[in-house]
């Protein structure tokens, strides 16, 4: 695969992976398996829209 | 498609049943012993897995029909069947064929193409309960969390059924749906798969998507339905196909007449991918054995559930023991090789390979050279199969001590090996370093044709049937003596 990484929650600190695609995509924000908290990471994490509704980036 | 007069519709006898409800009844008559009610209560949460993980190792699978399944200490409405497919033997009865046979039984089955008809909704037993808006809750179905980083419960053997924009053909295939919201299910599409390309053909065209789940039915149609057929193959008509008898369609309530769904399902899940919409799904427990990563991706808008008023809800225990994706690669796979070595006689896609790495073939060489060319040829038949192992007639392919002890002995790697790289593979293979990019191998393990050699060990057979180990050791000391799985 290798295509992905392992990402904590900010949260509960539990590690979890991630498609790559979420640190590429502005819009995009992971979702924590363990406590269901959101959050972003990459590109996204340094200012990319705050869209809950998913939009596809 | 016009709807037909009410048209009974019989699968052969010897298939048990047309339909989900039908086929436990039936086979649980003749086999009782293989059809196990639990009527104690059992945790969504990990307890079914667990469960399958025992009867795994121990190397039994029964269907388990689970009458009171708790999410979060509550009873859920609907009893669940697991293991269904988990039983190469069962499939094989169902088939009407030896166990070995199954997979290019299913596959011949699926060539028939059996044309499905259409029935009125009077006469759909999945239209017996319809919920619309406000009734709408997909938790209410006892789905299972599976494994640990799974975000939430999971559909697992439900049909994920779309129509091509441009030919209103159907495609069906298993892919998961996490039951994120009341009336919200994620999906994962994997990007080179058909219903993946009709997304993309919607969204380009700026619409919403229709789709649907259809969970439970008849293993056979099951096996049909996820067949790998062509972009321009229908789904329904290979499932009739294997079930021997037309698969019987009705209109879908929101989705509009054109949208057909099984008849015989026991749940309809409908809705639409809302265009250009995405939220974060996974990460999720595969078929690899290992998790897959959460991905950005599209997800469902409920519009409807039908279903049956006695339903079962019908779940496999991916990342375990189920025979769906072998079955339905081995044919495929042994028609890809005949084409090239008509001296194909049987092809296995084994359970250890997660039942879709490894491919096995028996040949019976002819020229040199074929060894390769028939570990080529069944490579190319699917994307996920990685590994294919070619041996003679004398090996049992379907006993992995006979596959290692040839590999062990009739294979040198300069000679019999041919490695493929960059090839496009599974994208959940956890080996890959690069997306989908996969290396595949031929393992030539076949005896060189017109050279001397070493025989296998042997006795007069007629030695080897008069001993009986039971009769000499003595039936008690037997059983105290311990089976040793390193044998």
């Amino acid at each position: 695969m290798a295509d992905f990484d392992y990402v904590p929650c900010p949260q509960c600190k539990g590690k979890f992976m991630v498609g790559v695609e979420f640190f590429r995509i502005p819009t995009a924000y992971c979702h924590c398996p363990y406590c269901a908290t959101e959050f972003k990471v990459g590109v996204a994490a340094k200012g990319g829209a705050d869209d809950r509704e998913g939009n596809q980036g | 498609m016009a709807i037909s007069a009410r048209a009974p519709v019989e699968a052969p006898a010897g298939s048990f049943g047309s339909d989900l409800p039908g086929f436990l009844e039936r086979y649980e008559r003749e086999f009782p012993e293989e059809v196990v009610h639990i009527e104690k209560p059992v945790n969504a949460e990990w307890e079914l897995t667990a469960l399958a993980m025992r009867l795994e190792k121990a190397k039994r699978f029964p269907i388990l029909v689970c009458h009171d399944v708790r999410v979060n200490g509550k009873k859920m409405e609907m009893p669940l069947v697991t293991f269904l497919m988990a039983s190469r033997l069962r499939l094989a009865r169902a088939l009407a064929v030896d166990a070995r046979r199954a997979g290019i039984t299913c596959y011949e089955r699926v060539q028939s193409r059996l044309k499905s008809v259409v029935v009125p909704r009077s006469d759909a037993p999945v239209k017996q309960v319809v919920e619309k808006g406000a009734d709408i809750d997909v938790r209410r179905f006892p789905a299972p969390l599976h494994h640990r980083m799974d975000p939430g419960r999971y559909i697992t053997e439900g049909l994920f059924l779309t129509f091509n924009r441009e030919s209103r053909l159907d495609n069906s295939a298993m892919q998961r749906g996490w039951l994120s919201g009341k009336d919200e299910i994620r999906v994962w599409l994997g990007p080179s798969t058909h219903n993946a390309h009709n997304l993309r053909e919607y969204e380009a065209a700026g619409e919403d998507m229709p789709c649907a789940y259809w969970v439970g039915h008849h293993p056979l149609v099951l096996l049909g339905a996820e067949t790998h057929v062509g972009p321009d193959e229908s789904h329904y008509d290979a499932a009739g196909g294997t079930l021997g008898a037309p698969l019987r369609l009705v209109p879908s309530e929101t989705l509009g007449e054109n949208f057909l769904v099984p008849a015989d399902a026991e749940v309809v899940i409908e809705g639409y991918m809302p265009k250009g919409q995405r939220k974060p799904e996974g990460p999720f427990g595969e078929y690899t054995r290992h998790v897959g990563p959460q991905r950005w991706g599209p997800f469902m808008k409920v519009t409807a559930i039908t279903r049956r008023k006695n339903a079962y809800w019908d779940d496999v225990m991916v990342g375990h023991t189920h025979w769906i994706s072998s079955l339905t690669k081995e044919g495929e796979a042994f028609r890809a090789v005949q084409r090239a070595v008509p001296g194909i006689k049987a092809v296995h896609v084994p359970m250890s390979g997660c039942g879709v790495a490894h491919v096995y073939l028996q040949i019976r060489k002819t020229v040199e050279g074929q060894g390769k060319v028939a570990g080529v040829a069944a490579l190319t038949s699917f994307f996920g199969l990685k590994h294919a192992f070619v041996f003679d007639e004398d090996i049992d392919i379907f006993d992995e001590k006979e596959v290692l002890l040839a590999l062990a002995t009739r294979f040198q790697a300069d000679r019999g090996m041919v490695t493929l790289p960059g090839m496009t593979g599974s994208p959940l293979d956890p080996s890959s370093q690069d997306g989908t990019i996969s290396c595949k191998v031929v393992f030539d393990c076949t005896k060189p044709l017109g050279k001397v050699f070493a025989e296998r060990l042997s006795i007069p057979p007629e030695v080897a049937a008069k001993i009986d180990p039971l009769e000499i050791v003595g039936r008690e000391r037997w059983e105290k003596i311990p089976v040793e799985p390193w044998g």
